[in-house]
């Protein structure tokens, strides 16, 4: 995408009333206290500050106590629960982030229901400077993920709805007034076909508000994002910063602005502004650095990226900041990613940001121990089947892990592909991603997807053409990839050809798959040359390979640490074989809930937990925790530079 | 999601098997000879490549032969236990893909293997694996693994079980005997090993030990640490007495084995035999079942238990009711799950206790043969595409053909739904050995092209070569309504002349069944005549002045009743002043400017679509 593109692009509105949009992320980590009894319930302001550093400034966590009703009956749009009544009658306290089915493994839970959550608040009354008039200010609440379906009610007027777990959105809070208000949000994790993943998919459906709510004051002008992108276009070059911020007029009244920015220690000038009522700006500036420190595997330097919005006098308005990464990732005509110049051969893990205790729910601590397990075990790469919470790749940014980024389009049936309301609601979600996610320098690449039937109709065909363009044409600087599900004797596959890296799931000596042609773990490494004939100029990637083990036992007997352990070695021995293969991820680094029933092939699995982790459900390493150590940690992840 | 089957639901449809058809009745393999005296074993693989083995009298000492199966017919016998002398016996055969054959015996007492690696191949010389062996069970995995079991008498009455693990085309022995204890009687008498080999590569070894049945694992040369009991010590409300006959089957994944066997069970004064089947996961022992379908209030006697399975673990397990001599089948899902309740399988009345061979034929259908005797000895089978709905039974034997139901029974199937049944008939003295086999109906050959022009009255046809494991394929060319000709080619010249005009004419494929499928339509449009081409001239013949050229082109039909011409392809002029050539399809007139006064050869060439082409010249000179 050129500059000017960009600086025509348009935000995507995602409310079907209201303001809702997809929101940039945002720095102390702030303990929720322990929720009080409904009875005496309080209202409470929120808290200054934001669970991640990247973001828009004077963020206020709305954290504290909220409270939660079950809705089974789906009862409440018609009783009225979203009215402003003060009775707490029927809510139970709770902490947000919340799965409103943590710890409950049944068919019930996986299908999903109705659940109302809410939260009184008062403003905080140091928010707004007082050269700003009250008619100038707005509040903004921003929800960083629920799962599935949000409306979202103040003070018993209806914001809007957004559906689709892990990507954020936000309205412009009206209807405040002075004294408590009344925050109420119907969540509904009931999935269709269509929905994103789909019904059934293979990780457990845990409904509710799964990250941070944040209030954010909008003083004249909302410096909502910035897309921050350094462009390097050999590792010894010089970068270019590129930026571009959107700044969105909210009042009725034309506001005077001024932007300017830092990155590191260089100066960004965006220009001055007379933005009309309701409009938006969204300028754009340059920064060259000469000799750039880089962001690079395991070893990541970063830069503190600021964007301060001012009044014409020159008080400050609002900010914007971010720990940004000079980085080059570069598709070669041999068929590889190189980082910085540097060829990559990845070892790592895709996770679910899951545990037994609080769902998918993950409070920082948590979400912290998945990162430093993975530091531990030497993985440089980390996929998960969505977009990481934006804390997540706050934290894979500090520690030089690059992501695989995908979006929820999970297995998706051809009667899904091959609609074309689908597709644009697909392409629409990765959009949304890109732009929610995009400053991130962990980010490797955008995947469309996971495990597409393997005929392909002409309907994926399309939905690989028109995601991988979109891709493109938003981020230019990453390349695009899919996760395919993959065993011997499947034909080359020409749909593929947009894509730039094709990650193949395999599971020889696994799953029982195409007619037993993966029975044989001997037959791995013809199989690997065989893509590579297929696909010579892609960059190819294991994407998913595991094994099961959750005992004791025979090395021969499926599902033995013993097992897990003889087959990961084998594994991993013939992937470093493989010089052109770009990376191997294992999946899952932990045990996790997937659906009812599914062992996750284990002949003596516990349904519904996938054993194939080297960590158990409740963070026990396995044996093969420190087998995957050793060989990750001795694994040369990327060329030596030259 | 089948748990354990990955991806299953989207996987591109395989073609699912049909009932199949028997080709003509038996085929005789070998004999009729005074020399064969049994039928042992056969074996197919995925591609259908495979092969039966026998023993026949040489010289008056039992040896060991193969007849080979290739391309769909089974070959001559071959001796493959050359060189050795004395009698050799108990022969066994597995196969794999590409005509890969190993074949063990036993010859004076020591445990041998010949092998081939393909069909082009002959058999190496037999090689000694073990002395001292006897009861070898061999099978090979999709994969070309293999492994083979057998009792080593340790003497004064002991036993071990052993194995032998086949890779690459070498044979290493297990590290150590499976039996649970040193120098027992292991795998004597109806405890002899019965072997699986998993499409993962892991063995399964089953055999009788101090009167119970036993499994264990192997992988590669490693047996497993653990080794599993599979009779319970009682059954029904009986206690168990002893058990035996194990027979073991597994698909591609080697936690999900079933071990069927015999069970002597006894309660108070009554003593009987039960066929019972047990499951394995991982290294749990699972459910046990009955497979007789006897009832448990009053039980009468079963035995003869075998079983088959296929990848995912779907086929069947038999028994013989030895009271109403019936032959008794439980179908098997996923991972060797029973399907249904045991039902007989067999009908009709029989006088004698029925033995029955399961066999699969791809990842559902199975074949269940049997030897019936009801009155005179018959072979019948059943086939089932999607291994639950049996079809009818189907007698293969030819009437009178004295089956000898002592001598040997043997089934096997490919991966795409064919299956073959073998089995001795005849006199003694004059024994045969008799296949029937069972196709799949091919897949049809295609034309070439969907249409095409031939300036010959007999063009020759060009198809696809049909698709069947099993051959050989005819085709049968049906030209304008009537057929043409018959050839084993991918090809035929049209015997007679054919009309100038468009043709439409199909090919038919078919195999040694009579099963057939017609591919799609084709025409051939004959043309032999070139077109009639003529032109003319106007303007000045002068440099720098437009020049016109008008051209009578006309592609005519030949003087036959009824004849088409294929019209004008292409039209290409040269004006032969080097300044290129014009052509179009469809050009009437055309103007030029020389530049330069000189003598010019214009050259006019038309080409019909069946490529027939005439060329008019005409010289001019050009003025100044």
């Amino acid at each position: 995408m050129t500059r000017s593109q960009m600086a025509r692009r348009t935000r995507r509105w995602l409310a079907s009333s209201g303001l809702a949009l997809t929101v940039l992320a945002g720095a102390s980590a702030l303990a929720a206290p322990a929720p009080a009894s409904a009875q005496s319930y309080q209202a409470t302001p929120p808290t200054q500050g934001a669970l991640a550093s990247d973001g828009p400034a004077d963020r206020y966590l709305l954290g504290g106590t909220w409270l939660y009703r079950p809705d089974v009956g789906n009862v409440g749009l018609g009783d009225g629960w979203w009215r402003d009544t003060a009775s707490t009658t029927g809510w139970n306290p709770v902490s947000v982030p919340n799965s409103y089915n943590a710890g409950q493994l049944t068919k019930a839970s996986m299908n999903g229901w109705v659940g109302w959550y809410r939260r009184d608040f008062t403003l905080p009354a140091s928010a707004f400077s007082h050269s700003v008039p009250q008619a100038d200010r707005r509040w903004i609440i921003q929800f960083e993920s629920v799962n599935y379906a949000a409306t979202v009610w103040i003070n018993g007027h209806r914001l809007g709805e957004h559906q689709v777990a892990y990507l954020p959105f936000q309205f412009v809070l009206s209807h405040l007034h002075a004294g408590v208000n009344r925050l109420v949000v119907r969540v509904d994790d009931r999935h269709t076909a269509g929905d994103f993943p789909g019904g059934g998919a293979g990780w457990w459906n845990f409904g509710g508000i799964l990250d941070a709510v944040y209030l954010r004051p909008v003083q004249r002008a909302d410096l909502d994002s910035v897309v921050i992108r350094p462009e390097l276009p050999c590792p010894r070059c010089a970068a270019t910063i590129f930026e571009q911020a959107t700044v969105r007029n909210l009042t009725s009244h034309v506001q005077k602005v001024a932007l300017t920015g830092r990155y590191g220690a260089h100066r960004l000038n965006f220009g001055r502004a007379t933005i009309p009522a309701g409009a938006t700006w969204t300028p754009t500036a340059t920064v060259r650095i000469s000799h750039p420190k880089l962001w690079g595997l395991f070893s990541p330097h970063l830069y503190k990226a600021t964007d301060t919005l001012s009044d014409r006098s020159g008080r400050r308005l609002g900010g914007y900041a971010w720990q940004s990464g000079i980085r080059e990732i570069h598709l070669t005509k041999s068929g590889r990613l190189d980082l910085n110049g540097r060829a990559l051969s990845l070892r790592g893990f895709s996770i679910h940001e899951q545990t037994a205790t609080t769902g998918s729910a993950l409070d920082l601590a948590q979400m912290q121990q998945l990162i430093s397990w993975a530091q531990q075990l030497g993985a440089g790469i980390i996929r998960e089947h969505y977009p990481e919470d934006p804390e997540m790749e706050e934290m894979a940014d500090k520690a030089g892990i690059l992501l695989w980024s995908e979006v929820p389009a999970w297995r998706t049936g051809n009667a899904q592909l091959n609609s074309s309301v689908w597709r644009k609601q697909a392409v629409g979600m990765l959009r949304d991603s890109i732009e929610a996610n995009q400053n991130h320098p962990a980010i490797l690449l955008w995947s469309i997807g996971n495990e597409f039937p393997l005929s392909v109709t002409g309907g994926q065909a399309s939905y690989i053409r028109q995601a991988v363009a979109e891709a493109h044409r938003l981020d230019p600087t990453r390349p695009v990839g899919l996760a395919t599900m993959s065993w011997p004797n499947i034909a080359c596959e020409s749909a593929y050809k947009p894509l730039d890296v094709i990650g193949f799931n395999e599971y020889f000596g696994w799953f029982d798959s195409g007619d037993g042609s993966n029975d044989d773990r001997d037959q791995l490494s013809p199989y690997l040359d065989a893509l590579r004939a297929c696909y010579p100029h892609k960059a190819l990637v294991v994407s998913e390979w595991g094994f099961g083990g959750d005992r004791t036992g025979p090395v021969e007997d499926r599902g033995t640490y013993a097992y897990q352990v003889d087959e990961m070695r084998f594994a991993l021995g013939v992937f470093a074989t493989k010089p052109w293969l770009t990376g191997a991820i294992y999946f899952p680094m932990q045990d996790f809930a997937a659906k009812p029933g599914f062992d996750g092939g284990d002949p003596l699995g516990k349904p519904p937990i996938v054993d194939k982790g080297v960590l158990d459900r409740f963070g026990n390493p396995k044996p093969s925790f420190a087998v995957m150590q050793s060989i990750y940690r001795s694994t040369q992840q990327i060329a030596p530079a030259r | 999601m089948v748990a354990g089957l990955w991806g299953l639901a989207a996987a591109p449809a395989a073609r699912a098997a049909a009932n199949p058809v028997a080709a003509a009745g038996a085929q005789p393999i070998a004999g009729p000879s005074t020399g064969l005296t049994s039928l042992n074993g056969m074996s197919i693989a995925r591609d259908g490549t495979g092969g039966v083995v026998f023993l026949s009298q040489v010289s008056g000492a039992e040896h060991v032969f193969v007849s080979r199966l290739t391309g769909g017919v089974f070959g001559s016998p071959e001796q493959v236990d050359t060189g050795l002398s004395g009698a050799s016996g108990q022969p066994v055969i597995a196969a794999g893909n590409n005509g890969l054959l190993l074949v063990g015996f036993i010859n004076s007492g020591n445990l041998y293997v010949s092998q081939t690696p393909g069909a082009s191949a002959s058999f190496a010389a037999p090689v000694k694996l073990h002395t001292g062996a006897e009861n070898p069970a061999l099978q090979m995995t999709n994969w070309g693994k293999a492994y083979l079991a057998y009792t080593a008498p340790l003497g004064s009455g002991h036993y071990d079980v052993d194995a032998e693990y086949y890779d690459n085309g070498a044979w290493q022995a297990v590290s150590a005997p499976l039996n649970v204890t040193p120098g027992d009687d292991a795998g004597t008498g109806v405890g002899r090993p019965s072997v699986a080999a998993a499409g993962d590569g892991v063995g399964i070894v089953a055999w009788g030990e101090n009167g119970h049945v036993y499994a264990r694992r192997v992988w590669g040369t490693s047996p497993s640490v653990e080794d599993e009991q599979l009779d319970p010590p009682n059954f029904g409300g009986a206690a168990e007495v002893s058990s035996g006959t194990p027979v073991v089957s597994v698909g591609g994944d080697s936690p999900y084995p079933d071990i069927a066997y015999d069970e002597q069970l006894s309660s108070g004064p009554d003593t009987w035999n039960r066929v019972l089947m047990t499951r394995l996961i991982a290294e749990d022992v699972g459910d046990t079942v009955a497979v007789d379908n006897l009832s448990e209030s009053t039980p009468g006697n079963a035995g003869q238990p075998a079983i088959a399975m296929s990848e995912y673990g779907r086929g069947y397990v038999l028994a013989g009711d030895d009271s109403t001599d019936q032959l008794i089948g439980m179908p098997l899902t996923n991972q060797g799950v029973p399907a249904a309740s045991p039902a007989p399988v067999s009908q009709g009345p029989s006088t004698a206790p029925i033995a029955g061979v399961p066999a699969v034929a791809g990842t559902s259908a199975v074949v269940l043969a049997w030897e019936q005797s009801s009155g005179q000895p018959e072979v019948v089978e059943r086939y089932t595409p999607d291994g639950t709905t049996l079809g009818a039974p189907q007698v293969l034997s030819a009437p009178g053909a004295q089956v000898q139901p002592g001598d040997g029974l043997a089934a096997a199937g490919d991966n795409g739904g064919d299956a073959a049944v073998a089995w001795v008939q005849g006199s003694n003295g004059a024994l045969s050995l008799e296949a029937a086999q069972l196709y799949q109906p091919p897949i049809a050959g295609q034309p070439s092209v969907k249409s095409a022009y031939a300036r010959t009255p007999t063009p020759t046809l060009r198809w696809s070569a049909g698709q069947a494991r099993w051959g050989p394929l005819r085709y049968q060319v049906t030209l304008g309504g009537h057929v043409i000709g018959h050839t084993s080619a991918t090809s035929l010249k049209v015997p007679e002349a054919l009309v100038d005009g468009p043709h439409t004419w199909t090919v038919t494929t078919t195999n040694p069944a009579g099963q057939s499928a017609t591919g799609r339509k084709s025409t051939v449009f004959v043309d032999t005549v070139p077109p009639e081409v003529s032109f003319s001239l106007s303007g000045r013949r002068r440099a720098h002045r437009r020049l016109s050229l008008h051209l009578h082109a006309v592609d005519a039909p030949a003087p036959q009743p009824g004849a088409r011409a294929s019209t004008v392809a292409t039209v290409r002029i040269d004006w032969g002043d080097g300044s290129g050539l014009l052509e179009d399809s469809n050009l009437t007139r055309a103007h030029h400017v020389y530049l330069h006064r000189g003598g010019f050869r214009i050259k006019v060439a038309v080409t019909d679509r069946a490529g027939n082409r005439t060329t008019v010249t005409r010289t001019l000179r050009i003025a100044k």
